[in-house]
């Protein structure tokens, strides 16, 4: 027998008498009618019984900044449904704080100046400044204990590199590859291979970090397959 | 052929990813996973959704606005510091109603062991009232709810629960189809059902 139209069970649950005669049959003798027409009756009840008291009202503002504040976070985390950029920044800096004192100092300033004390340097040369134009947090997938960041400068000719730092993450089975990836996770560029606990990597001209704003370090086999592993170690999002 | 991406691996992103839209525009499924993913956008979308609610069962239960805010805050606090206990299978408000009730529960105590400490003389003071009453945090659910149905639906039942009226009344008194009004009523209702069902889970 054909059960009754749900949106018939929900007229009646509202006290409304419908249904023709073989409706009221077939619900008389249906339980999973019954129980819907008994659950929804049961919320009819509880929504009836609501009187203006119980409207909601609004926590003040200052439990906000209250559990902002216990909790440590970003002052630019605002519960106003939308996405603020900035939020992502405290834990960049934290992470720097722990991983790479050298990209926290950088930062503070919101500069780089290339050749300042980094292993990573190479030579004597001397290089034109370079601004910090995005950051990243990078957290580990499940299953990986590392952590990591990610800035991206820019100098005044235009280059732009891609400076990472990696902590942790020892059992890696094969070698490290620093990627972007897509919003859409469909489409990667390989950046090269990270060795050690910081890397610097130039970024191909025509890269929009808009349109690839996930860094992603992988832990590739040695299988001759330069595809990604789909092993992912690290990753974060580019507040450019 | 590798496998590419994951699964884990697209769930350990979507919080990431999720910082691209904006969290307004997640479903409350949406907000509990990256909430339980540690996205702290997550905490304040789940404020914004959820602290009038939370708020509201405190100060009704409380009758005092101050705890009723210390309350909300450590509401908050504490389910983010206990996220890992989160399981993002079950409704978030139905999981903060739990650590509300807790909470609650405990200003409850707190008040009454300061009573028996004031009245020292008293060898046992009973407390009988429940912390929260019966049928309140329902009673609320369903308010906070209703607050947050769009229109017309709220309208839609507005008229439904408090006016009596019947379908095809409300059809003719805000000139929409009977089939509309018929699936809003449907669905509406089977929201705020969840909604409670989750609720009763929670207690």
């Amino acid at each position: 027998m054909r059960h009754v139209d749900p949106e018939t069970l929900a007229l009646i649950a509202l006290g409304e008498q419908i249904g023709d005669d073989d409706e009221r049959t077939h619900l008389s003798r249906c339980p999973q009618c019954t129980a819907d027409v008994a659950a929804l009756a049961a919320t009819v009840t509880v929504a009836r019984s609501v009187t203006a008291a119980d409207e909601p009202a609004p926590a003040p503002r200052q439990v906000w900044e209250g559990i902002r504040s216990e909790l440590g976070l970003s002052a630019d985390l605002e519960p106003d449904g939308r996405v603020t950029p900035a939020r992502t920044t405290p834990p960049v800096v934290a992470t720097r704080r722990r991983s790479a004192p050298w990209i926290a100092a950088a930062a503070a300033a919101g500069v780089v100046i290339g050749g300042v004390g980094g292993a990573w340097v190479t030579g004597n040369r001397t290089e034109p400044a370079a601004t910090v134009v995005a950051e990243a947090t990078l957290d580990p997938l499940p299953g990986w204990e590392a952590t990591g960041g990610a800035v991206v400068e820019e100098t005044e000719d235009g280059v732009r590199e891609l400076v990472v730092s990696f902590e942790g993450g020892d059992d890696v089975g094969g070698y490290r590859e620093v990627w972007l990836i897509d919003a859409d996770v469909t489409r990667l560029v390989s950046l090269g291979v990270l060795v050690g606990s910081t890397g610097r990597f130039t970024l191909p001209p025509g890269v929009d970090l808009v349109e690839f704003p996930v860094v992603d370090i992988s832990d590739e086999p040695f299988d001759g397959d330069p595809a990604h592993s789909g092993d992912s170690i690290l990753r974060g999002l580019l507040d450019a | 052929m590798i496998a590419w991406p994951t699964v884990e691996e697209e769930a350990a992103l979507t919080s990431s990813v999720s910082l691209l839209r904006d969290p307004a525009t997640w479903d409350d499924a949406e907000v509990g996973r990256a909430f339980g993913a540690g996205d702290e956008a997550a905490l304040a979308e789940a404020f914004r959704r959820w602290s009038a609610f939370v708020h509201t069962l405190a100060l009704r239960s409380l009758r005092d606005e101050s705890d009723a805010q210390d309350v909300t805050q450590q509401v908050f606090v504490n389910a983010w510091r206990g996220r890992a206990g989160y399981d993002p299978a079950r409704a978030l408000p139905g999981w903060l109603t739990g650590i509300a009730r807790n909470a609650i529960t405990d200003v409850h105590n707190r008040r009454s062991r300061q009573r028996r400490d004031e009245l020292a003389a008293v060898a046992t003071v009973e407390t009988t009232s429940e912390p929260v009453a019966a049928g309140l945090a329902e009673r609320l659910t369903v308010a906070d709810e209703l607050s947050r149905l769009g229109e017309p639906q709220r309208t839609i039942l507005t008229l439904a629960f408090y006016d009596d009226l019947t379908h095809d009344q409300i059809s003719e008194r805000l000139d929409l189809p009977l089939g509309t009004v018929k699936s809003h009523i449907r669905r509406s209702l089977v929201r705020l059902r969840d909604r409670l069902e989750v609720e009763d889970a929670a207690c």
